[in-house]
């Protein structure tokens, strides 16, 4: 008879390992999944379809390449024909966005599956309307034609690059959005501070859409992401106990005001993980420590922060931290780590994540038995909420 | 050349624009030297006048204008606590700058002043210009590290060096100024930031390792 009720097993992978499998990817979990592929990948390779997941264009190129080059190891051959698609996208990017379709065209059933939905493409186009209502129409379309043909480099790389090849193909994208900008015609009335916002909307268009998808730029197969996750969270369930007398900061519990901007900035922390785009990340890490500065009282320096951040951290325990952090890392446009506000307090909050995984009884100035202690408690009973504590 | 943001630096004569160069700079100092006063000094002119709430003094933004060139300041404050000391290479990542702060009342924070800046040294950009402030030169009388000594180390280690005091406002501004006086302001130089997104074209350490 048919139940109602889903075992637990019928959750796991197919592959019989510990974690839990997806239907999206056949039932297994991202891991075994990914190695499937490359098995899948190395079974289609020895059937002497070397070139079959390549588009027709470039089948051609790289069919020459291989004959000219046939004693070229695997992995120059793998470089070569990376570096060959990467001229023929330099080539084609800015010429119709019909292009891109071309590719997708090809005997690659992925490319196929991530046709951008017209949907996607109309809220870009609305978007762009109400952003920029100023800029002429070569504008609009230069810079959706530029995230459409963005999105489906991205997805082509994935499965043949590792994260931070990845990565630095993206910020490469973002180089050459400005490169263009700077080149062409159609931009020469475009300020600077209206370009600048110009690569923020292409980044935010491209990277929201990447985002839904699963493993290609979020948690992305290949990397730990998802295990580190975990571990981070077991961590700071762990460290239940730890109070802000540890960690040096000076808030008021007693104070009702201090209490609200506390849970205001946990869910600004928490709200992170609903942000799609590095962008939006990075802007609910911006509201979060905003609101810890206000926590520490004026004039907050960055040995209150710090301290103060590390706590709410400690007390939000936000879902996926790592596999956000690591995002907003790889794929927001680099520069926008570097510098500015939301670039400072996202270095703040890496510091955070790195002092609470190395944290040791050193590092909270106390002694090592009392320490031992504490992290031998089993988590419940440390608990997390911030209350008035009885006297 | 630099770009010029328009707008922004215009002069009133019709002279022609003025260069705009964003640094990053960060303030290293052991907790209590006296780091956010100075930086509120330089900034807001102020000490000891907190009725706004809302400041904080952990990142702040601050423009002086040399003679042909307009320098905009992104200070990064970071916590001097020895407990965070292993998180401050996140921090000067990047940086055209840093200002390394100690007390001249106090000689435990001229020891740690040195082994910041033998990190930075060691650790960041090496076109990075280093700043030795001697704060709280206003408590001479209660004064440990003589300035003799404090001069000749950065002499030694080609630092910039002065005593400072947040409290009455001596050399706050002139080190600042003297920082931005040192500082590479065209493109070729490297290091500087023309109107900050130069940072992404040559600085960006992922660009290095390209597959070409």
């Amino acid at each position: 008879m048919p139940s109602l009720r889903i075992d637990q097993s019928d959750l796991k992978c197919k592959n019989g390992c510990e974690y839990f499998g997806n239907p999206q990817w056949q039932g297994y979990c991202s891991k075994c999944h990914r190695e499937q592929m490359i098995r899948q990948r190395r079974a289609e390779k020895a059937s002497g379809s070397t070139t079959a997941t390549l588009p027709k264009k470039e089948q051609k190129k790289s069919d020459r390449a291989n004959k000219l080059n046939s004693s070229f190891s695997k992995f120059e051959e793998k470089r070569l024909r990376q570096s060959e698609t990467l001229k023929l996208k330099l080539s084609s990017v800015f010429k119709k966005s019909s292009t891109a379709d071309d590719h997708s065209q090809s005997t690659e059933k992925r490319s196929q599956e991530f046709k951008i939905p017209n949907a996607v493409m109309e809220g870009m186009k609305r978007d762009f309307r109400t952003r920029f209502p100023t800029l002429t129409h070569q504008v609009d379309h230069d810079a959706r034609a530029f995230v459409h043909s963005f999105i489906m480099d991205v997805i082509k790389c994935a499965n043949i690059m590792t994260v931070d090849e990845l990565s630095e193909r993206v910020q490469r994208q973002y180089q050459r959005f400005m490169k263009h900008m700077d080149s062409s015609q159609h931009f020469q009335d475009v300020d600077a501070d209206t370009k600048e916002m110009l690569i923020d909307f292409v980044e935010k268009h491209a990277m929201t859409y990447l985002h839904e998808l699963p493993s290609v730029v979020f948690s992305p197969s290949g990397t730990e992401d998802e295990r580190l996750d975990r571990a981070m969270s077991e961590r700071i369930q762990q460290l239940a106990w730890v109070g802000e007398r540890h960690l040096d900061c000076k808030l008021d519990r007693a104070d009702p005001e201090c209490r609200l901007l506390l849970y205001k900035a946990i869910s600004e922390l928490l709200g992170m993980d609903s942000a799609a785009s590095p962008g939006g990340k990075l802007a609910r890490v911006r509201r979060c420590c905003r609101h810890v500065v206000a926590l520490c009282g004026a004039p907050a320096s960055a040995d209150d922060l710090l301290p103060a951040l590390i706590f709410t951290v400690l007390k939000a325990n936000p879902p996926r931290l790592v596999s956000n952090v690591n995002y907003v890392t790889r794929f927001s446009n680099a520069q926008r780590l570097m510098t500015g506000e939301a670039g400072y307090y996202f270095t703040n909050l890496c510091c955070a994540l790195s002092f609470i995984e190395n944290l040791t009884a050193e590092s909270l100035s106390m002694d090592k038995k009392e320490f031992d202690c504490y992290m031998a408690m089993p988590a419940s009973i440390g608990g997390s909420a911030w209350v008035r504590r009885v006297t | 050349m630099a770009t010029n943001r328009s707008g922004t630096a215009q002069r009133p004569n019709g002279a022609p624009q003025t260069k705009v160069c964003q640094f990053k700079l960060v303030l290293l100092g052991e907790s209590a030297v006296g780091k956010s006063s100075l930086v509120l000094r330089f900034v807001k002119g102020q000490f000891h006048e907190y009725q706004e709430s809302t400041i904080g003094a952990a990142f702040l933004t601050q423009t002086v204008c040399l003679d042909d060139t307009t320098v905009k300041f992104e200070i990064w404050d970071t916590a001097g606590q020895e407990r965070y000391h292993s998180l401050a290479p996140m921090y000067y990542r990047g940086a055209q700058a840093a200002i390394v702060v100690y007390d001249i009342t106090n000689q435990d924070t001229f020891g740690r002043a040195k082994n910041w800046v033998k990190e930075l040294q060691r650790q960041a950009s090496p076109s990075i210009v280093i700043a030795l402030a001697g704060n709280k030169s206003d408590l001479a009388a209660k004064r440990m590290v003589e300035f003799e000594e404090a001069q000749a180390y950065a002499d030694e280690n080609g630092l910039l060096f002065m005593e400072t005091s947040a409290k009455t406002a001596m050399n706050v501004n002139d080190i600042f100024l003297a920082i931005a006086n040192k500082l590479p302001k065209s493109e070729s130089a490297g290091g500087a930031a023309a109107g900050g997104r130069r940072l992404a074209d040559g600085d960006a350490p992922r660009s290095s390792s390209c597959c070409k």
